[in-house]
């Protein structure tokens, strides 16, 4: 296990860091049960550590603010500026707006470039649906940011109410929803929540597999929009599929790789 | 996907409870993360991929710490937030049968604030973030031998400043042993 031999009190430590062979640990242990002075020792730092984690493994487990997230464009602009002041909000704002501008920016030369592929180079401008298109990823990409790390309070309504929360985000958008079941891609719901939209309300359903890694599928009504085939994005670690389907527009945001991804949005889709 | 942002990404909530722990206070511990993943994107070029990166951002955070301190030495003598009273709550409510009480985990909590920063790092690393000691040397570039001493009096200090709250559960855990 480990090439360093221990001596003396350092072997204690060692005992209670796991850092000793379990030859060693039983040595250690024979030692402690007639040795109640060392036997105290060991057992006051166990117990601070216990009491470390419970004072701060809390913070391991609260939403970072997504500012920190650093995503791939983000990271070429972090290089050039200043060092950073000590201000938290200065800074935050600074690369918040930066954020913001560039993944406008960034999805905005992304479907230009698949709008000019799609036409065969001919050249038109894109017009609304563009403008439209843009605002559709990012909601999606926050609103699965913000809920799926919460440990508490993910949903506003559980599973266990699938019924209710049909009928009533049903309502909300209306349109005639229902709830995708991904049982045999191994994701289960959790449930769901209404988000506000710049197109009026939206919904998104959250789903978890065995390992608690968590999917969602975000919709929100799309005035004019037309059946599309899946359309890919990335940010940083997390990555979406989202299409349009009749009035609404629906984007399945996970942090897995494409292939699996793109096999649970088939699974949505083949389901609507 | 860019390895390198993958990994930092997955470091990030890890590293804010490093720094929070350090600081004891959300905003300056944010900011130390801050300040650490913009110097890991600046010096990117410098990880090459060799090694571990969690590591790599744990030494620029734990630099940046130090170098704040000695900095500002003069103002730095003010007390941080203690953790508020509903977290301590919280905390005590989830603990394994209450076997950490409040007034043992303020006396902890108090008694880490004023271990010398070097020491701090080292049991945090440990202690908190379950570094193995090879790894703790690795990432403050230190010998092991260092710390196992920094370790051991952080420890001991710890120990002598809890005494008052921490009898029971030494008795509970030597008849646990025998």
């Amino acid at each position: 296990m480990n090439k360093h031999k221990f001596e003396g009190a350092d072997l204690l430590h060692a005992y209670v860091d796991g850092e000793l062979t379990a030859a060693e640990r039983n040595r250690v242990e024979q030692w402690l049960s007639t040795h109640p002075e060392d036997a105290e020792r060991v057992a006051s730092w166990q117990k601070q550590t216990r009491g470390l984690r419970v004072l701060f493994d809390h913070k391991a487990e609260e939403i970072a603010p997504p500012q920190l997230f650093p995503g791939e464009p983000l990271a070429t602009n972090i290089t050039s500026s200043s060092p950073a002041p000590r201000k938290t909000s200065r800074v935050w704002s600074r690369l918040a707006a930066a954020v913001l501008w560039l993944t406008i920016g960034g999805s905005g030369g992304w479907f230009g470039h698949e709008y000019i592929s799609n036409n065969s180079g001919i050249f038109q401008v894109p017009g609304f649906q563009t403008a439209r298109t843009v605002n559709f990823t990012q909601p999606a990409l926050e609103a699965h940011w913000v809920y799926t790390p919460e440990a508490r309070h993910p949903v506003e309504v559980l599973a266990n109410e699938e019924a209710h929360l049909a009928k009533w985000l049903s309502n909300r958008l209306e349109v005639p929803l229902t709830i995708p079941d991904l049982a045999s891609a191994g994701f289960s719901l959790v449930g769901g929540r209404l988000l506000p939209s710049t197109n009026g309300p939206a919904a998104q359903f959250m789903y978890q597999n065995t390992d608690e890694n968590r999917v969602t599928l975000y919709l929100s009504r799309q005035s004019g929009s037309k059946e599309t085939a899946f359309r890919y994005h990335e940010e940083g670690t997390t990555r979406a599929f989202y299409w349009y389907d009749g009035p609404l527009g629906y984007a399945l945001v996970g942090e897995m790789n494409r292939q699996e991804l793109s096999q649970l949005a088939d699974l949505v889709y083949q389901q609507l | 996907m860019d390895e390198f942002l993958e990994q930092l990404t997955k470091a990030i909530p890890t590293l804010r409870r490093y720094a929070y722990a350090l600081v004891r206070d959300s905003s300056l511990a944010d900011d130390l993360v801050q300040d650490c993943l913009e110097k890991g994107l600046a010096h990117r070029a410098q990880w090459r991929g060799e090694g571990n990166l969690k590591t790599w951002l744990y030494r620029i955070l734990s630099n940046i710490h130090l170098n704040q301190i000695r900095a500002d030495k003069g103002n730095f003598l003010k007390t941080s937030d203690t953790t508020s009273e509903a977290v301590l709550t919280a905390a005590e409510a989830q603990s394994p049968a209450n076997q950490i009480d409040h007034l043992y985990l303020q006396d902890l909590e108090a008694a880490i604030a004023q271990l010398p920063e070097e020491q701090k790092q080292i049991l945090l690393l440990i202690c908190l973030e379950g570094f193995s000691y090879q790894e703790a040397a690795k990432t403050l570039e230190l010998p092991l031998g260092t710390v196992m001493s920094r370790l051991s009096r952080a420890r001991e200090t710890l120990r002598h400043k809890t005494s008052g709250t921490g009898t029971d559960e030494a008795a509970a855990n030597i008849r646990r042993i025998k």
